[in-house]
């Protein structure tokens, strides 16, 4: 190769090798803006990095199929969000023999560590589906707590550690909003107005 | 050698590339928390730029 040829080799590697930090500042930056308001997470029980599973751990019995076994209630689910949302739609899939699931709420600003509130808000049943109930909740994000940048949810089965027959959660579907992307928005950002 | 001092060239080139991306992810992270955690493992952006030292200086040092 010769020298000419190389440089101009050089020279292309670090015009992509920009683009493609420019690019990914780009994607970065959309995944943090959330530009369309709407942000859907899927929790099927396995390990990821935007969610902390049910817990406390010693609530809840690991089933195969990625299902979890709630013994004792309540039991929270802590979302990692990179920005604020005003409301949350939750679709939860689960098995309910014995009837003990009640309702679902966000933890609302409060000050107190000792004292936790939650919007609690009853289950509405959309269908069932080879066994598996679906039942849907909307909750009001408004004045939920967001400490860590995170959302913390409640489930909340009163009497279920007296019952032989546990709670199985197979899937839950949060669907966030918040107000979308638009150009007075970016117009008052940039004090254009 | 002609071919291994390009290779060299643009190992060295990769280098400062990546310690540049680096520099700016880690500002980024720092002026607004979570920026780039929330998508990516800062983790390996680190890694690969200490990998990318050692094959850079061991080039270096075949002189």
């Amino acid at each position: 190769m010769t020298d000419l040829q190389f440089n101009i080799i050089r020279k292309l590697f670090w015009v992509v090798s920009i683009l493609i930090f420019g690019a990914l500042l780009v994607f970065l930056a959309l995944e943090d803006r959330v530009p369309s308001g709407i942000r859907t997470i899927v929790h099927e029980n396995e390990w990821s990095s935007g969610i902390e599973g049910w817990g406390p751990a010693h609530r809840i019995t690991s089933l195969s199929n990625n299902q979890v076994q709630i013994n004792i209630d309540p039991v929270y689910l802590r979302v990692f969000l990179p920005r604020k949302f005003q409301d949350v739609d939750i679709v939860l899939w689960y098995k309910d023999p014995s009837k003990k699931i009640d309702r679902m709420g966000a933890q609302l600003i409060n000050g107190r560590y000792d004292n936790w509130q939650f919007n609690l808000t009853e289950f509405s049943d959309l269908e069932s589906i080879g066994g598996w109930q679906k039942s849907y909740v909307s909750l009001s994000l408004e004045n939920a707590d967001f400490t860590d940048r995170a959302y913390r949810f409640i489930l909340s089965a009163p009497g279920l550690d007296k019952q032989s027959q546990k709670l199985e959660i197979k899937k839950i579907q949060l669907t966030f909003y918040r107000e979308p992307l638009s150009w007075s928005k970016i117009k008052k950002f940039l004090h254009l107005n | 050698m002609i071919v291994r001092n390009q290779i060299r060239i643009l190992i060295k080139d990769l280098f400062f590339i990546w310690t540049g991306i680096t520099i700016m992810l880690l500002f980024l992270e720092d002026f607004k928390y979570g920026f780039v955690t929330y998508t990516l493992n800062t983790n390996y952006i680190i890694m690969i730029f200490f990998f990318l030292g050692i094959v850079h200086l061991f080039f270096q040092q075949k002189r």
